[in-house]
């Protein structure tokens, strides 16, 4: 339990209460019943088990528990941006009337206070939503307020500011955790790495979000070293490979989809024919390997990037050649051959 | 617990890293000049615009291809970083231009002088004539006239003068027009810093409320509103790091005689024609195409430095300087 002792804490008070179901149906099918003795001493364990486990990790012992629990994480997301909203709404308001210290001061002592809510509250509550609210006002009032003091200051937004703000928020994001929190992180630092590429070239480092290789390409590095943040943190080698597919196939389905954003000096119509090629495989191998990780997220990520690859292929091939009743006809009938192809590999891995 | 000192260091260690930056950039040699509220517009919707109260740059943009070829050149360009290899009557070319990547680049910007002038001499013309585009006396005077990499050399290019280098985002542009056919220039987008702070200290001295219009806007759409006419000046600095900050803001003092549009309504075509040199400056006979007369003189040699252009050059830098 020790590489991600909540979620593991989490699973064995599932595979309890899946037990107890299990037992009760075996019991009510006469299959096999326990005595009182037994019934009374497996659930007295079950018991001792699960308090340790909700004292210690704060795991959800039923159902109704687990969708609240997603509640208070939704709560804790909405809340967190709400806060960071109303800060910078505040700030911008009373602006006017303070001074170049005092106009810096707040903006520093936002995130500093909400670095001390993230502390107080992480060791007083053992499932961190509150703690995991003040981590993305911490974020975001420290990346609104960097920015804003460059502003103050006029001095420009320069690519060089990516490099602390993404330093600030994976220290932060390591501190208790926070995956969401570093995957917010994760993404500035993929922005930061790809436009040095631009910036030592002379061109102005926004252009990254116009010609994509470079952030492709830093995507798919961190998809590399991504199984080496484990160590920091929690799930942080799923969360930062989430946050590569993400942004690594995000480019390359805006590669293979529109002209003039690429950086390849071939004609934009072979560049993209380029991209479209290489997709599929690209997407297949991804999946592959998400597959054997068995990251269902990190699949579930592949699958609708490689379906919206289709869809939109299918649009630009056959839409203008296809009467509309054609076109959605076809569309209909992939759907079902898929349906089909997928209940027969739900049969083999059933079988296994 | 470590690790969210880390963060407030990492946060602390920033800011100070921001103030230092912003001392070294104003504690050398630094660039002065005046500008005007043309120059610097406050927000639309002051003094009710949320944040900081800023002021943006407004400039000359120097849009037409004949216009940005006189100032940056393809040797400029070329300087600047862009590939101009190809002929922008090659198949290619739009292709070619339309893929290039915008650069960075250090621009020469002068105020209200001698390339102010000439544009202000041939919008007249082109506005008497055709009452298309806006009027001179609304436009910024700030004026793109040279480009480099590098920011001493461009200081070092202009040495007393009202001239301010700022860092910029320079484009390529292709055209492809039926009647003067494909034309490639470089133009200045936009500027790293856009915008500047006004301190706390001046803000007291800017207008209580944003430029007005003083006449109607025209209902065909064509012609905008004429604004009032600029209400403060502002003295601005940019240190070594060429960003600019507002050292001064004061009532406008505005020469009108220089600007011959400023209560008499626009000028007949021939009162501004009677400037003499300006009028060689301005070029309103080299700019044949702004009054749609077939241009038939360039051969290539527009895109390396006219004959014509050079002379003038030389009266607007010598004689002529100082306007």
């Amino acid at each position: 339990m020790a590489a991600e002792p909540r979620r593991e804490a989490q699973a064995r008070a599932d595979q309890i209460r899946a037990f107890r179901r299990e037992l009760r149906a075996l019991g009510d099918a006469d299959v096999v019943r326990l005595s009182e003795a037994q019934e009374a001493e497996v659930g007295a364990y079950h018991e001792r088990l699960l308090a340790t486990l909700a004292r210690d990790f704060d795991v959800d012992r039923s159902e109704h528990q687990g969708q609240l629990s997603r509640g208070l994480r939704l709560a804790s997301l909405f809340g967190a941006a709400a806060l960071v909203a109303a800060i910078t709404a505040l700030v911008q308001r009373v602006w006017g009337g303070l001074a170049l210290p005092a106009q810096v001061t707040l903006l520093t002592a936002f995130p500093l206070a909400a670095l001390a809510g993230v502390h107080v509250a992480a060791e007083r509550e053992q499932t961190r939503y509150v703690a995991g609210l003040f981590a993305l006002v911490a974020c975001g009032t420290a990346w609104f307020g960097i920015g804003m003091i460059a502003r103050l200051l006029d001095l420009p937004l320069s690519e060089l500011l990516l490099w602390p703000a993404a330093a600030f928020g994976i220290a932060v994001a390591s501190s208790y955790g926070f995956r969401i929190v570093f995957i917010l992180s994760l993404a500035v630092l993929v922005v930061a790495f790809a436009s040095v590429f631009f910036a030592a070239g002379g061109v102005p480092w926004p252009t990254l979000f116009e010609r994509l290789e470079p952030l492709a390409g830093t995507s798919f590095v961190l998809l590399a070293l991504s199984s080496h943040l484990r160590a920091m943190g929690e799930g942080f080698d799923r969360a930062a490979r989430h946050t590569a597919l993400g942004l690594g196939l995000g480019a390359l389905l805006v590669l293979a989809s529109l002209t003039g954003v690429s950086l390849l000096a071939f004609a934009p119509r072979t560049s993209l024919a380029l991209y479209q090629v290489a997709f599929v495989p690209v997407a297949l191998i991804l999946l592959w390997r998400a597959l054997r990780a068995d990251d269902g997220a990190g699949s579930g990520l592949v699958a609708l990037a490689l379906a919206l690859f289709l869809l939109i292929r299918y649009v630009d091939w056959f839409w203008d050649w296809l009467p509309a009743w054609a076109f959605f006809l076809i569309l209909a009938g992939v759907a079902f051959a898929s349906i089909a192809a997928l209940r027969r590999a739900r049969g083999r891995v059933g079988a296994r | 617990m470590s690790r969210l000192v880390v963060a407030a260091l990492t946060l602390l260690l920033t800011v100070g890293a921001l103030f230092g930056a912003a001392a070294w950039n104003r504690g050398g040699d630094v660039q002065s000049i005046v500008l005007t509220e043309r120059e610097l517009a406050l927000p639309w919707n002051w003094p009710n615009a949320d944040g900081p109260p800023r002021l943006r740059f407004e400039w000359e943009r120097r849009t037409e291809a004949q216009d940005a070829r006189l100032w940056l050149t393809d040797l400029k360009l070329r300087e600047l970083g862009f590939t101009t290899g190809v002929a922008a009557g090659a198949p290619e070319a739009e292709q070619f231009y339309r893929r290039s990547l915008p650069r960075l680049a250090w621009v020469a910007f002068e105020m209200d002088g001698a390339a102010w002038r000439a544009i202000e001499q041939r919008l007249s013309m082109t506005s008497a004539a055709t009452r298309f585009g806006t009027l001179p006396r609304d436009r910024s005077h700030l004026v793109p006239i040279d480009a480099g990499p590098d920011l001493d050399t461009l200081m070092r290019r202009y040495p007393n003068q009202p001239v301010v280098v700022l860092r910029a985002v320079v484009e390529m542009r292709f055209q492809a027009s039926p009647k003067e056919g494909p034309s490639v220039w470089g133009e200045v987008t936009s500027l790293v810093t856009s915008e500047v702070t006004i301190p706390a200290a001046l803000r007291g001295r800017l207008p209580a409320t944003a430029r007005r219009s003083t006449s109607p806007p025209d209902p065909s759409g064509q012609t905008p509103a004429a604004l009032e006419d600029p209400r403060y000046e502002v003295e601005l600095r940019v240190g070594r790091l060429g960003t600019a900050w507002v050292h001064d803001v004061r009532k406008a003092t505005i020469d009108q005689s220089l600007n011959y549009q400023s209560s008499m309504g626009p000028p007949l075509p021939q009162q501004a024609l009677r400037d003499r040199l300006q009028l060689h400056i301005g070029g309103p006979l080299v700019y044949l195409a702004y009054l749609r007369v077939a241009v038939q003189l360039l051969h290539g040699v527009v895109l390396d430095e006219a004959v014509a252009a050079e002379q003038v050059d030389g009266h607007r830098g010598h004689a002529l300087g100082g306007l």
